[in-house]
């Protein structure tokens, strides 16, 4: 069954709600507060039924852009998508707001059918002008309009019949729009084939069609593409092959990432974080508190592969404990890492994991759909086991008409067609949630002595029917390859003997599994093992010096 | 008639256990209420105390113990391609300028 394309929580300023899924081309109301009936049907767009779809809140409506068709606003007053805010914006794999603008990053021209996008377009970040709310006279009535100029202009097409005339040092096309489209003086033309290719400067801004260059064009001839305009810049070095992958806020500056390194952004200085990777996965990126968390992959150098918190300064490591884990990500998942929020926790999709080369079982991962969560209050760290693929994520406040709350939750769409509200009930559709907890191998006293472990002493809460193993380690110099059972807890107090047939090792280790529907109410708080000092092995290792 | 006098059966089971028995005495608790930290990135021997092996869909939030996490519930019906049934579709791109030329602007249909 098809991807969840995009999901986007809608909430504008008056209390209007509406999850949009992008979905098999089009986009769908999943959620409305204002028109139920509306749940569950589509717009009839007519989009690429691939690509993923990005969406972005701003001024109160949604911006959605897929990178194969152009860029969309949502007019939720009158349920319409249309493309009446901003026009001959360019085909962009991310959008994002920032201070008062709209950024698309990775672009290629709304018009062009070239399939000659290089490095350039890959890198390209173009932001529109500040947002404007005028007021103007609209049936009758006085009626603010929210606009924004793009601050570039494209030609229609390649090579098809437009007005275009380059003479001397006048350039037209009646399709320009230069004026509405907030073409300035300074700002670079390309002409991009034909005789007149090259780049010229603009002088002055004549009418709607019509610019002055500083510079003349060669010949008088048209049916030649073009560009025009200033409101965009490359997000850092484009001859090194890399590309963005990603965009985020944090610490009011904005977050351009690309592969191998990332930028800060200020609206004047573009600054290269430094040490810092960027994302494999503009998907993963999430800010939580301050921070901005995100996931990179490398391939060469897994030691590198994990999820790196930013703090406004620099970027850090933040699974570094986990390492085995992030090492048996597979590389295919790399690109898709997804993540969201639950409370204080970043939590992402990673795929499977699978690093099954140690002879002992002991120290292999394998793990299907699992999921890295890192809880920023805490700092603490699992892995998480996961009933779904997961392909995109949104925080949405469903609220009634007219009210504003303050219960934002989290979503998220699957790769079958479904999607699933985050911290709700007990488990997952209907699947069981698989809680595990292993203790570390524990050596009551030291690598060198073995013990005799006699029982185990668990102190939890609602815990009853979680089930207990053990596992010994060193027996004398084996490792157990499965565990062993010992019970299930009955009691906030329960003790278990360790079987007298196998109780000979030098560590433990203890395994607690509650895999059920039932309420997420148990808590372990304290483990105790009790052990003598296996003398009589002590004495053989006497003996053998 | 004969008689048997059954005067004494000494049962011995002999094994290391026996001089585990002289030693209970010496029987030691460890104790583990520090589960804090999931470590895998180092050797057994250089976690902290308390560090967890594995952890699984755990709620971390109440400092010193692991809880179970919460589920996730299915948001309505799955999504079908009979689902996206067309209400309503935008027309084009217009500029917002007052020039005359931008009526019969670059019209592209999203549907």
């Amino acid at each position: 069954m098809p991807d969840i394309l995009g999901l986007h929580g809608f909430n504008r300023q008056d209390g209007l709600s509406i999850l949009l899924a992008a979905y098999g081309g089009d986009i769908i109301t999943i959620k409305n507060n204002v028109t139920s009936a509306l749940e569950g049907i589509g717009f009839g767009l007519a989009l690429d039924s691939d690509a993923k779809v990005e969406m972005a809140t701003f001024h109160n409506h949604v911006f959605a852009t897929n990178y194969e068709d152009r860029p969309l606003n949502f007019d939720a007053t009158n349920q319409k998508w249309k493309r009446d805010i901003v026009d001959c914006l360019p085909r962009a794999k991310f959008v994002m707001p920032y201070r008062n603008r709209l950024y698309f990053a990775y672009c290629k021209p709304p018009f062009w059918t070239t399939t000659d996008i290089t490095y350039f377009w890959k890198n390209i970040v173009f932001y529109t002008d500040y947002a404007d709310l005028s007021y103007k006279y609209v049936s009758g009535a006085n009626a603010s309009v929210f606009q924004m100029k793009p601050g570039v202009s494209f030609s229609l097409d390649m090579d098809r019949g437009h007005s275009l005339k380059a003479d001397n040092n006048k350039f037209m096309d009646r399709f320009g729009y230069f004026i509405s489209r907030g073409i300035k003086v300074g700002d670079p033309l390309y002409v991009v084939n034909g005789e007149n290719s090259g780049t010229y400067t603009v002088a002055s801004v004549d009418s709607e069609t019509t610019i002055t260059t500083v510079e003349k064009f060669p010949e008088n001839s048209g049916n030649q593409a073009w560009w025009v305009g200033g409101n965009w810049f490359y997000a850092g070095n484009i001859s090194d092959n890399d590309e963005v992958t990603g965009m985020g806020v944090n610490n009011d500056r904005l977050l351009i990432f690309r592969r191998w390194n990332m930028y800060r952004y200020d609206e004047s200085n573009l600054i290269e974080i430094k040490g810092a990777p960027g994302t494999t996965s503009g998907r993963s990126v999430q800010n939580i508190k301050e921070y901005t968390i995100y996931f990179f992959g490398d391939n060469a150098n897994t030691n590198k592969t994990g999820f790196y918190l930013y703090d406004g300064i620099k970027s850090t490591l933040i699974s570094g404990a986990v390492r085995p884990f992030m090492k048996a990500i597979s590389v295919s998942n790399y690109d898709n890492v997804v993540a969201w929020q639950e409370g204080d926790v970043y939590r992402a999709y990673i795929g499977d994991l699978s690093s099954t080369g140690n002879r002992n079982n002991a120290y292999n991962i394998s793990r299907n759909d699992a999921v890295f969560s890192y809880n920023v209050q805490t700092g603490r760290t699992s892995i998480d086991k996961f009933s779904d693929v997961v392909k995109c994520s949104t925080s949405f406040e469903y609220t009634a008409n007219g009210q504003v709350g303050n219960n934002k939750q989290t979503y998220f769409g699957n790769d079958s067609s479904q999607i699933f509200l985050a911290q709700s009930g007990y488990d997952h559709d209907n699947n069981d949630i698989e809680f595990i907890m292993q203790t570390y191998p524990r050596y009551p006293r030291g690598s060198q002595i073995s013990n005799v472990f006699t029982r185990v002493q668990i102190i939890a809460r609602e815990a009853r029917g979680t089930q207990v193993f053990y596992k010994l380690w060193n027996q004398p110099s084996g490792v157990d390859d499965a565990y062993h059972p010992l019970g299930e807890i009955r009691e906030d107090f329960t003790e278990f003997d360790i079987p007298t047939h196998h109780n000979t090792a030098k560590a433990i280790q203890l395994k607690f599994v509650d895999n059920s529907t039932k309420e997420n109410v148990l808590v372990i708080e304290k483990i105790d093992v009790f052990s003598y000092a296996d003398h009589v092995g002590v004495a053989r290792i006497e003996q053998q010096k | 008639m004969i008689e048997i006098e059954l005067l004494k059966i000494i049962l011995t089971i002999q094994d290391d256990n026996m001089a585990d028995d002289i030693t209970k005495s010496d029987e030691a608790v460890l104790e583990m209420d520090n589960l804090e930290t999931l470590q895998r990135g180092s050797s057994r021997f250089q976690s902290t105390s308390g560090d967890l092996w594995d952890l699984c869909n755990a709620d971390t939030t109440e400092v010193g113990s692991i809880k179970k996490s919460l589920g996730y519930e299915k948001e309505g019906n799955d999504l079908t391609s009979t689902t996206s049934t067309s209400t309503t579709t935008s027309t084009t791109t217009t500029s917002t300028s007052t020039s005359t030329t931008t009526s019969t602007s670059t019209s592209t249909s999203t549907s």
